[in-house]
């Protein structure tokens, strides 16, 4: 896949990634020459079959417990707080 | 105390016979660190005072006649493993000043076995890469040669394991992590099968391939780690529930009647022309053994690397969603809104090859591709497991080498990222699907006047980790590579 400036600008975007146009214009090479060996995988037959495997699901109940209140104190202590409330900026 | 000859068993030896204490260990390590640190970079926290206390725990523990095979032991972890009240960077800048609240499963088995974290060590930003050139804090060097990277992503803990700054240390090996660095420092490095070491508290990179697991000088001493931290544990849901076995009870067995398989096509172009020969030579030795050698294909093995860049990229692109500069981490003021406010602090926190596996992998998942890309390389990895599933019933355990080439240049491939996912060539295979391999020191070769290791992988069957260790552990013993130490 040959990538232009607009594909990789919409990415970006899709991935919340603000770049300069330097690397707009290095991501759009890179991932272009990487891509193309990556289409090497077009001339393999298969199907989407899950085979038997060692790890699978494990559920458990859902149940609520106390979380140690030092660790939930260094938790909080990092980001930006407002009340017992963690402050984002505006969202609208 | 000179830290840099003894193993952990060595080491063992000496604590419980009270030669030594566990607070003296502790402080040859901390002066190796001091002394030779500066030279390598492999740590990017040290923490002296826990560190001491620690040791100072584990003094009175043997002091009151308890005994177990970690007590008293100096180790490093790979930073991407959390540490309660320490900072865990993953290398990178976004988590330049995070503290983790929590300890890694791991790192709470280690103390509860009486290990004693000395620090966090050196890798890839968030272990994408396989140099440790992608650290935002610089990168670490190769105590075989300074001019050279250690290999990566944890690239940190194999320098300071070979340099004897600790006496294990723990890395993350998610397509080769912790067996391509052991290859390039002349290491023992422990891939466990996905599920046999618990991942919680390991800071996310591909969530269906990540593991954790050491970097040892000997073969014994990984058996003796993995007897520690394996085991079902509840925060991990993946976690498997199965026995822990004593990995170090068939070590001495020898391979008498073990077919070890051997994929041809492996040792054609690419190779290191010196490492090939030497690996012809290393199956004439374990023929000598008893081993019987089996040539086998994998067919899908060549697909491996493209299916791992498209599988991993795309769960990195999911899992580093949650840097967003809130509640944690860098975080950018001036911004207006939120939109540009998660735009700026990941563009501005996250380096290039993060950035460039967060873009590959949105691209591989997004609207249009996905079916091309993301669904076409789980049903191609579906065909790699088979490939494997069909070998292990020709034989016991399979045979590659590590890594095609000894360590490479500082610089020389950071310009090239299809050069350095090339790298993973032997390795990804087992890691899409989810078998136990190692790497054990294969020998050196010599360029520009140094002496260079280079590593052979023995990869096994789900789960069947004593046998992957009983095997290396053979090989170990009909050489001396590993007693080996670079002079820097």
């Amino acid at each position: 896949m040959k990538f232009k400036t607009t594909d990789i600008q919409h990415i970006a975007d899709l991935a919340r990634l603000d770049l300069t146009p330097a690397e707009l214009s290095m991501y759009g090479k890179q991932l272009s020459a990487i891509t193309a060996y990556i289409d090497q995988l077009r001339e393999v037959k298969a199907d989407i079959t899950i085979h038997n495997s060692e790890p699978h699901n494990i559920w458990r109940k859902d149940e609520v417990l106390d979380w140690e209140d030092a660790e939930k104190q260094m938790a909080l202590a990092q980001g930006k707080r407002e009340g017992g409330l963690l402050k984002v900026k505006r969202v609208l | 105390m000179d830290a840099h000859v003894l193993t952990i068993a060595q080491a063992r030896q000496e604590l419980d016979s009270g030669n030594v204490s566990a607070v003296e260990l502790t402080r040859a390590c901390l002066r190796s660190i001091e002394a030779l640190d500066d030279k390598l970079n492999s740590c990017l926290l040290v923490d002296a005072e826990g560190a001491l206390a620690a040791a100072e725990r584990a003094d009175e523990r043997l002091g009151k006649g308890e005994r177990g095979s970690l007590l008293g032991i100096p180790y490093l972890a790979k930073d991407i493993l959390m540490t309660k009240g320490l900072r865990t960077t993953a290398a990178s800048k976004i988590l330049e000043n995070y503290i983790a609240p929590f300890n890694a499963t791991v790192i709470e088995r280690l103390e509860k076995a009486g290990a004693i974290l000395l620090g966090k060590t050196n890798l890839d930003e968030f272990a994408h890469g396989a140099s440790t050139e992608n650290s935002a804090y610089g990168v670490t060097k190769n105590p075989w040669d300074l001019s050279r990277v250690p290999g990566g992503s944890s690239g940190g803990s194999a320098a300071a394991v070979v340099a004897g700054l600790c006496f294990f240390a723990l890395g993350t090996d998610t397509g080769g992590s912790i067996r391509q660095p052991a290859s390039f420092c002349n290491l023992v490095g422990l891939k466990p099968s996905y599920g046999r070491v618990s991942r919680f508290g390991l800071l996310s990179m591909a969530s269906s391939t990540d593991t954790a697991g050491p970097l040892t000088r000997s073969v014994e001493d990984a058996a003796l780690v993995l007897s520690v931290i394996a085991g079902k544990d509840k925060y991990d849901a993946t976690s498997l529930d199965l026995p822990v076995d004593d990995y170090t009870e068939d070590l001495q067995q020898g391979i008498k009647g073990l077919r070890i398989g051997v994929v041809r096509t492996d040792l054609n172009e690419g190779l290191d022309e010196n490492i090939r020969e030497s690996f012809e030579q290393s199956l004439l030795a374990l023929q000598k053994e008893g081993a019987e050698i089996v040539d086998i294909e994998l067919p899908y093995s060549k697909y491996s690397v493209p299916v791992y860049y498209v599988i991993t990229p795309s769960e990195i692109s999911s899992n580093l969603a949650r840097f967003d500069g809130i509640g944690w981490g860098m975080s950018v003021e001036e911004s207006q809104n939120l939109l540009s406010f998660y735009k700026e602090n990941r563009g501005r926190g996250f380096g290039p090859e993060v950035k460039r596996r967060i873009m590959l992998g949105t691209f591989a998942l997004s609207a249009g591709y996905a079916d091309a890309y993301y669904k076409k390389a789980q049903a191609v990895r579906e065909l790699i497991k088979l490939d494997f599933e069909n070998a292990f019933q020709q034989v016991d355990v399979i045979l590659t080498p590590t890594a095609p080439h000894p360590a490479f240049k500082i610089g020389v491939q950071v310009n090239d990222p299809l050069a350095m996912y090339l790298e993973d060539v032997y390795l990804s295979g087992a890691s899409l699907a989810g078998l136990p391999a190692v790497s054990v020191p294969g020998g050196f070769v010599s360029e520009e006047g140094k002496d260079l290791p280079y590593g052979w992988q023995f990869i096994a069957p789900m789960m069947q980790e004593k046998l992957l260790l009983k095997t290396a552990a053979t090989w170990e013993k009909i050489n001396n590579y590993s007693k080996r130490r670079p002079n820097f």
